[in-house]
């Protein structure tokens, strides 16, 4: 809240006199928690506008689900490191100015975010096809607006580990050098130490049932089978690869299912393991079930309605196979 | 009616069930090699891809010296100038296989069989033998009902095929027999308690191991299943025979493998089946004090012993990897319990195709129905956890979390899935196909009333039935189809149709390599991307500087940096390694996608990792970050040797317009063609695929080798010699 008032205010000031002073950036970022700054439709044309007397690194990028941008949250967390860690050696801001011996004069850095939902129109003057995009912006003596565009310097993704070749590129264009500060995540240790410590009272007051519950054969079976259920209908690929639950279109159309054999959507192994863990129970039903009914019509009755229900769900996995495209000839039933 | 009365043709029933099973095995076997000759049928009896090509090469080797010179092989007409100590960096088992094959076949049979048409064929006929394993194994589990069910899955199942097609001559071609003919006997073993057969599972997995890396799958899932075993508090003398035996007499005969070595008491991979080991000696122990002694003693003993050996044997796995005497479990080993490991820490593994993780659809391609029946064969054998069936609980658990996470260990899977899925077909089939009893009475029923004739149970066994034969029959066309459509190409000879459905035959790399093999001299040094080392030597028999053995990454750094830096600098490289040949594979013509400039960006990327300073990733990018070769291409990529080798002369065959790359669909400019100085191209194939190019030797009159090219080329002096015509003044 201070820093979106604090904002406002200096928009107005910029107004006047263009961009914010090293000063003003530099207490803005003490007084806030998150030392990512938000870049946003109300705020960009004060931070962005010349002059300025310090390096600005901002991400374009989106967290909403709407987007589903996968690398945008791969690279979410990095970029904040960067910022934080830079933050951690330098909570007042680099106090050496001494240009002496130096390529480049040393000038504080601050870290923007930008979310695209928040900033329609930011996205929109730099006509960005992709995100996300890391754009750096010099020191500038420039006045005016828009000079920003003429200025931005591009974060190139390459293959490996972002965090090091952020820092790797940051240090070529600011001179400075980067540590990496990766924060012990508390709350997980605590959620740790608690769930640990719960469930040793847990075991100790009912070691009895527990006992009971591992010695049995159904808790096992249950869980050999669903997991196995799940690895076999690409469970770990969606891990993996981070694949979205489902493809929504403009057009408020909804993708289930993706070409390729070697791809595929969270909600198909959901469905596929569904089908397949019905087809399974139902050829047990057929198996344990039906010899034990004595009366042959009530048996024949049950048998026909399972085949039915195996031969149908067969043709559906034979359709939806058919759907990935791989010119798959075969095929029950059209059912797409 | 006794057992000894049932005859039919006055044969015994159990001599006809002989005959009969025999016969299936054979029929069983005919339909695992047949379906598996595709690619021979339609091209010809050929070795596959790339690393069967290595195989080939070892084996001709063995069959022509002894088997010790073959164990002390240096071959130095690989990774030239180093060489490479091949006798101890391979898995032997193979090679020994088809070379024992060939020496049997010649002098005790006198059949002069090629020892090319074994090495293709061996994968073929090993599939043959998996099945017979397979059945069993799968009879130890249920019966020889379902025995026969699992062998005639596991022989026509494509996620097998994939790896055992004729002319795939590699490692898991013959590996999974053994797989599975390990487990059969650890199984038996297990089950008698029998020094005998855990002496043959040793001896079985003694050849795994000289055949196949993957034998650390056996080597940790025996221990696990000894291990759940315990806890279920199901041991037994059996299981201590059996497993004691079997990691003594396994151990000891797998260290006397070169490669593998000291690895199984030094390597992490190896410390389950150690610890197991020690474990049952405890538990061994331990049962001895409980007979002896009263159960409260026996209390306390528990406790202590127990808290002093886990801290005990944490303590120096720690201590001893701490101090080198273990070596860290492998990136590979990491890879696949952290999925994000490899991406992070090892790219090269993240970047083989066979490394990544398996949708769905890949499942279903490689086992169709099984998969399916495969979680009700798991059910079915929860239902009955005898001490086998525990085994295929783990594996198939296990095993289907592997395959998802990479997609080369769909071949370790199908087995087991061939197995669970036989055993509940054949439950099913034991309840349906019995229609005899519908009609027989028993002894108590006898006397009372006929009873009548039972349609509605006949009429929902025959539903069952038809179904079910319906979809096996549907199996084998699925598997057939798959078979033939994806995994009978031999990747050496493309095929591709004509317009008019004819089929035509893209022979590009025979030809190049059979070029070089004729027209270069034998000891020829042939630089060319790893990717083609193993051809290379096999089909042209020259000398290469980097193979698909991958050992020595700086090598492979440096044939990199010569394909992505300027002529000038390449050249040195060439000249240090003697290097007289360059060959280079290109698809801009064809649109063939696996081609050099495709892979280019990883010769980048490793020649960056030893040359930061000389290489950058970058300046191979256009300003936009863009992989480009057209005339927006970056200097640096403009200049690179791979850039120039692949577009020498291109555009001069679309005559003056620019060339299309049909690969990268980009059009490489007209106006400025590349221009070589210190190699010429030697031979072009038919489709442009295999480019070779001969490397310049030093200028005669020590010029460098531009300012030479530049002094003969036509049109380069004429400048100087043009004659003016004589001024004239006009004469009145």
């Amino acid at each position: 809240m201070h820093l979106q008032l604090f904002l406002v205010v200096s928009a107005l000031w910029t107004l006047v006199l263009g961009g914010l002073t090293d000063d003003q950036l530099l207490n803005i970022v003490k007084n806030n928690k998150n030392k990512l700054l938000n870049l946003n439709d109300e705020n960009y044309e004060a931070i962005l506008n010349g002059p300025r007397d310090y390096h600005i690194v901002a991400m374009f990028t989106s967290e909403s689900s709407h987007i589903n941008c996968v690398l945008c949250r791969e690279i979410g967390p990095e970029f904040e490191l960067v910022a934080n860690s830079w933050y951690q050696d330098h909570p007042e801001g680099i106090t050496d100015f001494d240009p002496e011996g130096k390529d480049i004069a040393p000038k504080n850095v601050y870290f923007f975010k930008a979310e695209y939902l928040e900033s329609k129109n930011l996205f929109g003057t730099f006509q960005l096809n992709s995100i996300p995009k890391i754009f750096y912006f010099k020191p500038s003596d420039k006045a005016g607006p828009n000079n920003y565009q003429s200025e931005k310097l591009e974060y190139q993704f390459f293959q490996g580990d972002h965090k090091s070749l952020m820092i790797q590129w940051l240090s070529v264009l600011t001179g400075h050098h980067y540590n990496l500060h990766i924060p012990i995540d508390k709350t997980k240790v605590i959620t740790n130490v608690v769930w640990v410590v719960s469930s040793l009272i847990v075991i100790k007051k009912f070691h009895k049932n527990i006992f009971a519950v591992l010695r049995s054969r159904i808790p096992w079976s249950v869980l050999s089978i669903i997991a196995t259920l799940f690895f076999i209908t690409g469970y770990m690929f969606n891990q993996i690869r981070g694949t979205p639950y489902v493809i929504d279109h403009d057009n408020g159309k909804v993708d289930y299912f993706t070409k390729g054999q070697q791809n595929q959507l969270g909600v198909e192994t959901q469905i596929m393991s569904f089908i397949y863990g019905a087809l399974g129970l139902l050829v047990v039903v057929l198996i344990k079930k039906v010899p034990e009914i004595k009366h042959d019509t009530v048996a024949l009755i049950l048998v026909s309605v399972v085949s039915t229900l195996i031969f149908l769900l067969f043709s559906l996995i034979l359709a939806i196979f058919g759907l990935k495209g791989m010119g798959f000839p075969y095929k029950f039933i059209n059912f797409f | 009616m006794g057992k000894s009365q049932l005859k039919v043709l006055g044969v015994p029933i159990e001599t006809i069930r002989v005959l009969l099973r025999v016969i299936i095995f054979i029929s069983i076997a005919g339909a695992a090699i047949s379906s598996r000759l595709f690619s021979v049928i339609r091209f010809e009896s050929i070795i596959h891809e790339f690393d069967p090509w290595f195989n080939f090469r070892a084996t001709k080797y063995l069959v022509s010296h002894s088997f010790y010179e073959f164990l002390n092989w240096f071959d130095d007409r690989t990774w030239y100038p180093l060489g490479r100590v091949t006798g101890g960096t391979l898995y032997p088992g193979l090679m020994v296989t088809s070379g024992a094959i060939w020496h049997i076949l010649r002098d005790w049979f006198s059949m002069p069989v090629d020892i090319r048409n074994i090495c293709v064929m061996l994968a073929p006929a090993f599939s043959g033998l998996t099945a017979i394993a397979t059945y069993f194994f799968t009879k130890e589990m249920k019966d020889s009902n379902a025995g026969l069910l699992a062998a005639i899955f596991m022989g026509i199942a494509p996620g097998y095929i994939s790896r055992s097609v004729a002319g795939s001559y590699d490692n898991e071609a013959i590996a999974i027999t053994l797989l599975m003919a390990t487990f059969y006997f650890w199984i038996k073993a297990m089950k008698l308690g029998s020094v005998f057969y855990a002496t043959w599972t040793a001896l079985f997995y003694f050849y795994m191991v000289s055949a196949w890396g993957g034998y650390v799958f056996i080597t940790n899932l025996i221990p696990l299943h000894v291990f759940v075993l315990i806890l279920m508090g199901r041991y037994n003398k059996k299981l201590y025979t059996a497993y004691t035996t079997w990691y003594a007499l396994g151990t000891l005969a797998s260290m006397q493998i070169p490669f593998v070595g000291f690895l199984p008491i030094r390597s992490n991979d190896h410390m389950a089946a150690l610890g197991v080991f020690g474990l049952l000696q405890l538990v061994g122990v331990g049962n001895y004090v409980k007979a002896q002694v009263p159960s409260r003693q026996f209390k306390s003993f528990l406790v202590v012993s127990l808290t002093l050996v886990f801290l005990l044997g944490i303590g120096g796995l720690f201590g001893l990897t701490a101090m080198g005497w273990i070596a860290p479990w492998t990136g590979r080993f990491y890879s696949l319990w952290d999925t994000s490991y490899a991406k992070i820490h090892i790219p090269i593994i993240a970047s083989v195709s066979e490394h990544q993780p398996t949708a769905w659809p890949a499942f279903f391609f490689d086992t169709s129905m099984l998969i399916w029946l495969f979680p009700a064969g798991i059910y079915m054998c929860f239902q009955e956890l005898r001490d086998e069936h525990v085994f295929v609980i783990i594996y198939g658990v296990l095993c289907s979390y592997f395959a998802g996470v990479m997609v080369r260990l769909m071949l370790t899977l199908t087995p087991i899935v061939c197995v669970s899925a036989a055993i509940a077909l054949s439950k099913l089939f034991d309840v349906y196909l019995n229609i005899v009893d519908l009609f027989t009475t028993t002894e108590e029923e006898k006397g009372k009333k006929p009873k009548a004739f039972p349609a509605a149970a006949l009429i929902s066994r025959v539903v069952v039935l038809l179904s079910f034969a319906f979809y096996l029959f549907y199996f084998v066309l699925h598997c057939t189809w798959v078979t033939s459509n994806a995994y009978s190409s031999p990747s050496v000879v493309l095929a591709t149709n004509n317009p008019d459905g004819s089929q035509h035959i893209i022979d590009d790399y025979r030809e190049a390599y059979y070029w070089l093999r004729m027209n270069t001299p034998e000891d020829a040094k042939v630089m060319a991307w790893w990717d083609y080392g193993y051809q290379i030597g096999g089909m042209a028999d020259r000398t290469t500087l980097v193979d698909n053995n991958t050992w020595n990454n700086t090598h492979i750094a440096t044939v990199g940096k010569a394909m992505a830096s300027p002529e000038e600098v390449s050249y040195k490289i060439f000249r240090q390694h003697d290097v007289d040949y360059v060959l280079i594979i290109f698809g801009g013509l064809l649109g063939y996608s696996g081609d050099d400039i495709n892979k280019f960006l990883w010769m980048v990327r490793i020649a960056e990792g030893i040359w930061p300073d000389e290489i950058h990733e970058r300046d191979y990018f256009t300003e936009r970050g863009e992989y480009k070769v057209d005339k927006d291409a970056s200097k640096a990529m403009k200049e690179s040797l791979m850039y120039k080798l692949s577009y020498y002369r291109f555009a001069e065959l679309y005559g003056g317009r620019d060339g299309a790359d049909r690969v990268r669909n980009q059009q490489i400019p007209a106006n400025d063609p590349p221009q070589l100085s210190t190699v010429e191209e030697v031979f072009t194939s038919e489709n442009w695929i295999v480019r070779i190019y001969k490397v310049k030797d030093l200028d005669n009159v020590g010029r460098d080798l531009k300012q030479a090219t530049a002094f003969e080329q036509p049109g380069a002096s004429k400048k100087n010699r043009s004659i003016k015509k004589p001024k004239l003044d006009i004469r009145i």
